[in-house]
């Protein structure tokens, strides 16, 4: 499995706000990797250091082995869609097609026109007069056409109306279907079922630390409900991982870790669904808050 | 890239254009009229020498200084309109996450940015500067002032550093201050504080000015700008003379009389003294062997000025373009 980016203790500071702090990760190639977390983990930071528009504090990252927009060639090989879809609004959205052409050397300039026509955008309108959701399609077609091995895009559809929002995640996957030699996306957003539909892997990002990262089938294979009579989490037998605990006076419901379900009288263990697997990370991480604050 | 710059920078060149094209032809027009009044007046005068202008100056005030004016007016605007917003915008509304990541390194987004801006703005600033100084220039021989801080600064080729100084200016603080409009308005803030230290603090000591000893005779005396008291009729009031050397540029308004044991004259002590308040008459000191010390920069010496100026907003610029390259790698990471 090559690693696509690689972080090795990425910190990122803005003053004294940490806004990411000693992220390690990796991403597989030919994956599309869902990079969840709420607002403020640290998701835009990340996104925005590996496509070079942010240097890191300190620690590393790498893009195809070398550091982010190191120079026209690896610019040429990352698409990025920014947050809120940024785009010229006085240019026409042929323009910015003109723009994506002039300023890319693998620009494919029959899937550019291919998308706008499909989209029912007209080129002689003005960007700046588009709907949220038209915008966002061509801030992606413009970082599609330029036929990026590594696409980039930092919540394209948190402002999207869900009609919108369900287009704009079509097309991306018939992006990737078509891409010739499988592209590797990165798609960051707060929920998970936006995410759901399109990724194959996942990475849960909380308090700008790695909480989970892998396979959507391994983690649903691996992550479980477990429901029991009132018991601690430490006489559950080895081999699980407690991600998060509740309590009531009479009943433990416990989301565990564990290579394949355990068969007990004494409880009841269930598959979990991946919007469950996430909460129990990100609320697990909201629980060991205070003990990681003296690392910082 | 050239043609993405060109086309976000369109609209702001025509409107240049547009104030280009109707100042050409106010002053060619009014220009080719003055022409023609100025040999009805220095008709058989060689080189207007011994013509009385101010009635042709008077007559011509207006396009005179609205038209250097303007050539002061038109870098700051450009500084303002052209500079702070090139990057500024950029950073305003977010766009520039669209356009770093493209296929071209930041390094020559800039460079392609400035240069057709810069050189845009450094050709209508000339043209410009070319048109008021051909418009003036029969009203520049019959002024012989050509030092004065607004007519240096609009007549040849120190507007072309002016303006090649404001659009860095312009896209530094852009770069630095992330708002358009704040960039803007420091932007001319800056530009007008330069232009008022320039000529008060820099320019009179671009060279080591001429000292000279200037007697008040009858011929000096016919010419002198101006003659009398400074302050109230008093023992503490000294008695001075402006003196004028043509075309160069006066570094004093008025420098004390002394008299030929180099005592400095006061109200009272002044030879030729009538009863009455009034100055004493030209005839009466001609003959009282007097003479004041003067300082100025000699006629020759304009264009070494100009040279020497723009030459320093050209360094300016450098500087300036050095310090927002730095700023755009460093500073937004």
């Amino acid at each position: 499995m090559t690693a696509i980016v690689e972080t090795r203790a990425l910190t990122k500071r803005y003053g004294r706000r940490t806004a990411l702090a000693d992220c390690t990760l990796t991403v597989p190639a030919g994956r599309v990797v869902g990079l969840v977390g709420p607002n403020g983990a640290g998701k835009s930071t990340l996104l925005q250091l590996a496509c070079g528009l942010l240097t890191p504090t300190s620690g590393a990252v790498e893009v195809f082995g070398r550091p982010p927009a190191a120079d026209s060639a690896q610019l040429a090989r990352v698409g990025f869609v920014a947050q809120d879809t940024p785009t010229y609004a006085t240019l026409t959205v042929a323009d910015h097609l003109r723009l994506g052409a002039r300023l890319n050397p693998h620009w494919d300039a029959a899937l550019a026109d291919r998308r706008i026509r499909q989209l029912g955008l007209d080129p002689t309108q003005r960007a700046g007069r588009l709907s949220g959701g038209q915008r966002a399609q061509l801030a992606l077609t413009l970082a599609v056409a330029k036929r990026p091995e590594l696409l980039l895009l930092d919540e394209p559809v948190a402002a999207l109306d869900p009609l919108a929002r369900r287009a704009f995640l079509q097309s991306l996957m018939e992006f990737v279907a078509e891409s010739e030699s499988q592209a590797t996306v990165v798609l960051s957003s707060h929920l998970v079922s936006d995410l759901e539909r399109v990724c194959d892997h996942l990475i849960v990002l909380a308090d700008s630390r790695v909480r989970a990262d892998g396979e959507i089938d391994d983690l649903l294979a691996t992550h479980f409900r477990l429901t029991t009579a009132r018991r601690d989490a430490d006489t559950l037998p080895a081999g699980m991982r407690v991600v998060h605990a509740e309590h009531t006076e009479r009943q433990s419901t416990f989301v565990v870790r564990a290579d394949a379900a355990v068969d007990d009288p004494s409880w009841v263990m269930d598959p979990i669904g991946l919007e469950d697997l996430v909460l129990a990370h990100l609320e697990s991480s909201a629980d060991s808050r205070p003990a990681l604050e003296p690392q910082r | 890239m050239t043609w993405l710059t060109w086309r976000q920078f369109r609209a702001q060149f025509l409107v240049a254009a547009a104030v280009l094209v109707a100042a050409t032809a106010y002053l060619l027009i009014s220009g080719l009229d003055l022409r023609d009044k100025y040999h009805d007046l220095t008709a058989g005068c060689p080189d207007g020498g011994c013509a009385d202008g101010s009635q042709l100056l008077d007559a011509y005030a207006f396009p005179y200084w609205t038209g250097s004016a303007l050539v002061l007016l038109v870098p700051a605007l450009i500084g303002a309109f052209w500079g702070a917003p090139l990057i500024a915008r950029e950073l305003e509304t977010g766009t520039y996450r669209l356009i770093w990541n493209q296929g071209i390194g930041r390094g020559r987004w800039l460079t392609v940015k400035l240069l057709l801006v810069g050189v845009t703005a450094v050709t209508v600033t000339g043209l410009l500067s070319l048109l008021v100084t051909w418009f003036a220039s029969p009203l520049d021989r019959l002024n012989h002032d050509r030092f004065t801080p607004l007519l240096f600064a609009s007549r040849g080729i120190v507007p072309l550093g002016y303006a090649a100084f404001a659009v860095a200016l312009g896209t530094c603080l852009g770069l630095f201050l992330r708002r358009t409009v704040a960039a803007m308005a420091i932007t001319l803030a800056v530009f007008a504080a330069v232009q008022v230290l320039v000529p008060l603090a820099v320019r009179p000591h671009l060279e080591q000015p001429v000292h000279s000893v200037v007697a008040l005779d009858a011929a000096t005396l016919r010419s002198t700008r101006m003659l009398g008291f400074t302050g109230s009729h008093g023992p503490s009031a000294t008695f001075v003379a402006g003196i004028a050397v043509p075309d160069a540029w006066m570094l004093s308004d008025s420098s004390p009389i002394r008299d030929s044991s180099e005592r400095v004259l006061t109200f009272g002590t002044q030879p030729c003294a009538n009863n009455s308040h009034d100055v004493p008459s030209e005839d009466c000191l001609a003959h009282a062997n007097l003479h004041v010390a003067i300082d100025y920069q000699p006629a020759d010496r304009y264009w070494p000025f100009q040279w020497i100026e723009t030459a320093i907003f050209l360094a300016l610029t450098a500087a300036l373009t050095a310090l927002t390259t730095w700023g755009l790698h460093r500073r937004l990471g």
